[in-house]
């Protein structure tokens, strides 16, 4: 489907950049006490980006779209859409798209009416409401449908709907609260796909929640990841999986081994850290408050480790699992637990639990993070 | 909650309320139409009862406590009890009925089912005291039965007996409608699954179906109670000496001028009929929601077993018959020249109504006709802003929704009579105030179904529309309202019905010039012309039959013209 290339010619952009100020929210407990929902909260998001929220349940994701949609007012900070400030802009003044999870279709209307309400509502002139409603439902492949009531599409089918309904009114910003989860696997990588070329082409500002991180890394120019909201980390897909600055973020982001080592000296720009009987060198990252004698977790993702004859680690198979593309073997290197995988299986055969095997470290791709007080 | 916590707490709920308050003054409509509403609801439902306790106490030279032991005499406890006993007699046999007929009708394979439900209809949809009316017919000094069949002369019928079957009879269906939702939810599986375990029919309707229903009949018990108490038509019709709160407060005031007397009977209602629809609405409803656990179950179809459903079917005839019997004989008793001497078929009782009668019948539907739509979309309106806004005085909204619903007629009628007859307020003896107390007593019911189908309702479609630039009214107009659909029918019919049947709260506010048809009916019945007030009870029906047709044919339409057109 070329959706987005024909979208292009259909709809102007009018976005706008998107700050967010130290924000708080915070909610009455029953027992009397202020819970945050979202805690000192900034973000900047330039004109035409997709950024995503990503965290677990709870982490207080839907709250800050809320807030940016302006169903939620926040407890404090400042919230601005290009040069305005519109903290306490009601949401129908905010000029914004929304998708929802549920994608809240209105269940009286026919397709064609969902998608003319905001025109409708807008006062946009009869003619024009209408040559605008048409192309979007062209474009979206809806013009069969446009009669039926939603009740009567598929799941897909109204989740088209519903991003027609939020981009027809050509919106500052766009906003999405986990818009797929309602959607099966296969339709929801599809989908996910043809989302991201339209919002390219069309060039709105988005906030995107989620808490799948292969959605996430998939469609976003950048990822804010989140927990008991407070932001860990905000980067690209590729810094966030790469350069992971806490626990937290190296375990929501992928698989990590947190591998005990400890800083020995430093060279150059690299600090030397002793890890099972080895000396590996490690980048300095600036953003990482370590020092010379520290203890350290080594955030080794499974694949960083090859089985190698000349590998410079020793380590006990416990356990193998065939997964087909690839072996997953878990082992215990000195007294620490280790996960990796093997890709390579198809030409060495696959090992058996209980053999010991060598390993070599691609020491560039590891990172120290502090180690867990 | 700990000290230091009250502080926090105080402090977040003073900052929530002033966002709240900044945020609504950004939707100037919206908070002028909640302020409105705020004021109106004070005026018509607060502050007429508050004029109403103030006169037992106060009067121009201040507290008047002397007064108070005055009227808190033997004589008075005596109508207190009588109201008492009356409210839990009825309340006992209404709800025990009710309950078996919900049983046969929602847990056997009974035949009839839909006649039965429908026949249970009439009572709901009629004036108060047709039953009453036909009562005297039956069994009165010149009845059909009494004299006519068993040949008794100087039959009495008036006193505690009849009011009790009559009450019984007309408010039965109330507590089975209270019922059968309860028990049409009590899953199937469930006593299915006792019987498999070898239990007998008595014992798991002993243990599971009994105690499952428990709060229902509970709050069934205490909805019969007050629809007893404040129950002005029939005793006004057949007490006789038996003298009730409703009745007597009426009586005090129109017959002897006696206010605070009559203020204090009226009080005298107001205090158990509310606390028992508070504890009915506030304790039971929480609790009965247990048991609605899920969709009726298909598995199970009832019960078959003839020794259970012949007994039943027997009592539920006999019951529906009775309500037959009751409506059949005004029916009757509306073409035949004289009762119980002459029973000619005539028109005449038409003819009187026609020619003399006919402005009552046209001023009661005009206030029914006026205040429906604006108490179905009120209450819409108001079911919308509890359960989707927020604001400074939710709660005290809800609750001043409420009151006017559970307070008595008779309370609402003198409050409005006190607080309405000078000016700047002056509105006793116009049509507003009839139409006025219409549209505030009947706009909780419609708040409530607005209430419950909005909970069904996912927030986030509001929600789109808002983000699609709409105002809260604009949503509430074109997008909540529309899914309220069946609500605002049960509304609508609601407020039509008691707008047309209800009689001890208008009968303070009628005036010549506004005169209403149940209070004419109930005038015929004093004067004796009983053929003329049973004609006038059929007209009623009538009527009411044909606008509850009309307005689901109006409902269906508006919903159905959206899918013709596909
Ligand atoms: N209206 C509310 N009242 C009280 N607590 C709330 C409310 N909304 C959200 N919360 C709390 O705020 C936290 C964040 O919720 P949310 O933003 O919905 O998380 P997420 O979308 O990431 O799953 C949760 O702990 C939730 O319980
Ligand atoms: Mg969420």
């Amino acid at each position: 489907m070329a959706l987005a290339e024909r979208m292009e010619e259909t709809l102007s952009t009018n976005s706008s950049s998107v700050s967010m100020r130290d924000l708080v929210k915070t909610y009455l407990s029953a027992a009397g006490e202020e819970n945050y929902a979202v805690k000192h909260f900034s973000l900047d998001i330039q004109p035409g980006k997709l950024v995503t929220l990503l965290g677990p349940s709870g982490c207080g994701k839907t709250t800050t779209l809320r807030m940016l949609a302006g169903f939620d007012i926040p407890t404090s900070g400042q919230i601005r859409f290009g040069q305005s400030d519109v903290t306490f802009t009601p949401p129908n003044k905010r000029d914004i798209g929304m998708v929802f999870q549920s994608y809240a279709l209105f269940p009286h209307l026919t397709i064609y009416e969902n998608v003319a309400y905001g025109l409708q509502i807008k006062k946009v002139p009869k003619e024009e409401l209408k040559t605008r409603v048409n192309r979007v439902l062209a474009l979206m492949h809806l013009e069969e449908f446009k009669d039926r009531l939603p009740s009567q599409l598929s799941g897909g089918q109204q989740q088209r709907v519903a991003l027609a309904r939020a981009v027809v009114t050509e919106p500052k910003v766009l906003l999405f609260d986990e818009p797929l989860s309602n959607l099966d696997a296969k339709l929801r990588e599809y989908m996910r796909d043809e989302l991201r070329k339209l919002q390219q082409r069309l060039g709105i500002t988005s906030l995107y929640v989620t808490h799948d991180q292969a959605e996430a890394m998939a469609i976003s120019d950048q990822v804010v990841i989140m927990t008991k909201g407070v932001i860990q980390q905000v980067g690209s897909p590729h810094e966030i999986y790469t350069k992971p600055v806490n626990h937290f973020v190296a375990d929501f982001m992928g698989k990590a081994n947190f591998l005990t080592g400890k800083i020995e000296g430093r060279e150059k720009d690299a600090w030397i850290v002793s890890l099972e009987n080895n000396r590996i060198l490690v980048k300095v990252d600036r953003n990482i408050p370590v020092q010379v004698a520290d203890a350290v977790d080594c955030v080794v993702r499974p694949e960083f480790f090859t089985l190698d004859e000349e590998g410079e680690f020793t380590a006990r198979l416990t356990r193998a699992t065939y997964l087909g593309t690839y072996v997953e073997y878990e082992a215990v290197l000195g007294n620490q637990d280790v996960t990796f995988v093997d890709y390579a299986h198809h030409q060495h055969g696959w090992r058996e639990a209980g053999t010991d095997v060598k390993l070599r470290l691609n020491q560039e791709a590891v990172r120290i993070i502090p180690a867990r007080s | 909650m700990q000290r230091g916590n009250t502080g926090i707490a105080f402090q977040h709920q003073l900052k929530t309320q002033r966002t709240r308050l900044k945020m609504l003054s950004k939707e100037p409509w919206l908070l002028g139409i909640i302020i409105l509403l705020f004021i109106s609801l004070f005026l018509f439902s607060v502050y007429p009862i508050l004029q109403v306790l103030k006169l037992t106490v106060y009067d121009e030279t201040g507290f008047q406590f002397d007064k108070v032991a005055e009227v808190l005499n033997a004589h008075f406890f005596q109508i207190l009890w009588n109201s008492l006993q009356l409210g839990i007699l009825s309340a006992v046999f209404g709800t025990a009925i009710g309950f078996v007929f919900a049983f046969a009708v929602t847990r056997t394979q009974m035949r009839g089912k839909k006649f039965f439900h429908l026949i249970a209809m009439l009572p709901i949809i009629s004036p108060p005291f047709v039953m009453a009316l036909s009562m005297i017919l039956l069994f009165g000094r010149n009845g059909m039965i009494s004299s006519g069949l068993l040949g008794i002369e100087d039959s009495d019928i008036y006193g505690l007996t009849s009011l009790v079957v009559i009450q019984t009879l007309g408010f039965f269906p109330m507590a089975y409608l209270n019922l059968r939702g309860v028990l049409e939810s009590i899953d199937g599986a469930l006593e299915d699954a006792s019987l498999s375990l070898g239990a007998s029919r008595w014992e798991v309707f002993r243990t599971v179906t009994f105690p499952l229903a428990l709060p229902a009949i509970f709050s069934s018990l205490l909805l019969v109670f007050i629809k007893s108490i404040e129950d002005f038509g029939n005793p006004m019709v057949i007490a006789g000496d038996y003298s009730t709160l409703a009745v007597q407060a009426y009586l005090e005031i129109t017959g002897m001028y006696d206010l605070k007397a009559g203020a204090f009977m009226a009080v005298a209602i107001l205090f158990p009929s509310l606390l028992a629809y508070m504890i009915q609405k506030y304790w039971l409803s929480k609790k009965s929601f247990v048991t609605v656990t899920g969709k009726p179950s298909q598995a199970s179809k009832g019960i078959g077993d003839k020794r259970i459903v012949w007994p039943l079917f027997a009592f539920c005839s006999l019951l529906t018959g009775s309500v037959l019997l009751f409506y059949g004989t005004v029916a009757w008793g509306a073409f035949v020249k004289v009762w119980g001497v002459n029973y000619t078929l005539t028109l005449d009782h038409f003819k009187y109504i026609f020619t003399l009668g006919l402005d009552s019948v046209k001023n009661s539907l005009i206030m029914a006709t006026a205040s429906t739509p604006i108490t179905a979309l009120l209450g819409m309106l108001i079911a919308y802003l509890i359960i989707r806004k927020n604001f400074v005085g939710k709660k005290l909204m809800e609750f001043s929704t409420i009151l006017t619903f559970a307070v008595p007629g008779t309370v609402v009628g003198i409050g409005y009579v006190l607080a309405f007859n000078e000016k700047p307020l002056l509105l006793t003896g116009t049509a507003a105030i009839l139409i006025i107390a219409f549209t505030f007593r009947n706009m909780t019911v419609g708040i409530e179904a607005g209430s419950n189908s909005l909970r069904q309702v996912d927030a986030s479609i509001e929600e789109a529309s808002t983000s699609l630039g709409a105002n809260s009214l604009t949503t509430f107009w074109r997008v909540s309202l529309p899914l309220m659909k069946s609500a605002m029918f049960s509304g609508l019919v609601y407020s039509f019905v008691r707008s047309m049947t209800s009689i001890s709260a208008v009968i303070f506010l009628v005036s010549v010039n506004w005169n209403l048809m149940t209070v004419s009916i109930l005038s015929q019945v004093e004067s004796s012309r009983l053929g003329v007030a049973a004609a006038y009870c059929l007209i009623l029906i009538f009527i009411i039959l044909i606008v509850i047709g009309f307005l689901e044919l109006i409902v269906n339409r508006l919903g159905s013209s959206k899918r013709g057109a596909h």
